[in-house]
């Protein structure tokens, strides 16, 4: 007899798994410095459905482990530590991947452009801003894969504007 | 006199256990400093820039608050409507939507699993209010 419940189940246990699994690949690649892939989808609703989808299963499983388990109450409130710690994490990996998935877009989104030893530096398509930080700026030659590093108290008349891409 | 004495030093280690969790603030500054650390390094690691050299401690620490403060605001207003949810269930205003007891909605608010029926029946419309809220943000 096949009861009708076993799509929902699947279905509920295919999320979990594959919320599961992702987050791991997410999280190792951050860790050592490789490309994540991102979900299989173009636009920016269907990929926030997706990590929507993604935080759900694994509340879903955290709420069953907390249900079911034995342990005492110290156990589980430095579990819940533990897990609240795991979800930054798991934020960061998925904020960093978003910001190289951005750079490695077609389109730059950031436009930045200052003088530097009397020579003028501007980002283009392939020349792009990788960050700025409060005593660096960051830019990478795509082609050569080549990093440069500015120090901003060194640089003169500086300018930085945000490109909307049409794509969003 | 000993299970007076006893009853005291019982008193006095259940004090001590709440003062205890007071130490453990300090950790937090080193946990946050790991973390901005790792929210830079998985970044430029990826560019094979290391990070560590160019940033200073206060970078590290208010890092990753531009990503967190969504989250603080969600978990505001979630807070903010189960106040208001108990106040509903707390007879402030006179009336009572969720049960005929006052305190089950305090119950609930301690021992979720458990403990409060009517919510637990209800549970589908609150993790719909969750998932939208959430959403919309």
């Amino acid at each position: 007899m096949v009861r009708d419940d076993i799509y929902i189940w699947g279905l509920f246990f295919v999320t979990v798994i594959y919320s599961v699994r992702y987050t791991f690949h997410l999280m190792i690649s951050s860790a050592f410095g490789l490309k994540t892939p991102l979900p299989p989808f173009d636009s920016t609703l269907s990929q926030e459905l997706f990590y929507l989808a993604l935080f759900t299963g694994q509340f879903i499983v955290l709420y069953y482990l907390f249900k079911f388990s034995k342990s005492s109450k110290k156990v589980k409130r430095i579990c819940f530590y533990l897990v609240i710690i795991f979800f930054l994490f798991e934020l960061m990996a998925i904020n960093r991947n978003f910001a190289i998935n951005d750079f490695l877009s077609k389109k730059s989104t950031e436009y930045v452009c200052f003088n530097y030893d009397n020579q003028n530096v501007e980002t283009t398509e392939e020349f792009r801003l990788i960050g700025i930080t409060a005593d660096y700026i960051f830019l990478r030659n795509r082609q050569t894969k080549t990093n440069y590093i500015y120090r901003l108290t060194d640089v003169t008349n500086f300018q930085f504007k945000k490109i909307k891409s049409k794509k969003k | 006199m000993s299970e007076e004495l006893k009853e005291v030093k019982v008193a006095k280690v259940e004090k001590k256990n709440h003062i205890d969790y007071l130490k453990h603030i300090s950790l937090v500054y080193p946990l946050l400093i790991l973390i901005g650390y790792l929210n830079y390094d998985f970044y430029y690691k990826f560019f094979d820039i290391e990070i560590f050299k160019y940033l200073s401690f206060n970078e590290f620490l208010f890092s990753f608050i531009s990503f967190i403060y969504p989250i603080i605001f969600y978990f505001c207003v979630m807070s903010s409507m189960f106040v208001f949810l108990w106040l509903l269930d707390s007879n402030v205003f006179n009336i009572n939507y969720f049960s005929n007891t006052e305190s089950e909605f305090r119950k609930f608010l301690y021992d979720p699993l458990t403990s409060y029926k009517p919510i637990k029946s209800n549970l589908k419309w609150y993790v719909m209010i969750f998932i939208y809220g959430g959403y919309s943000l």
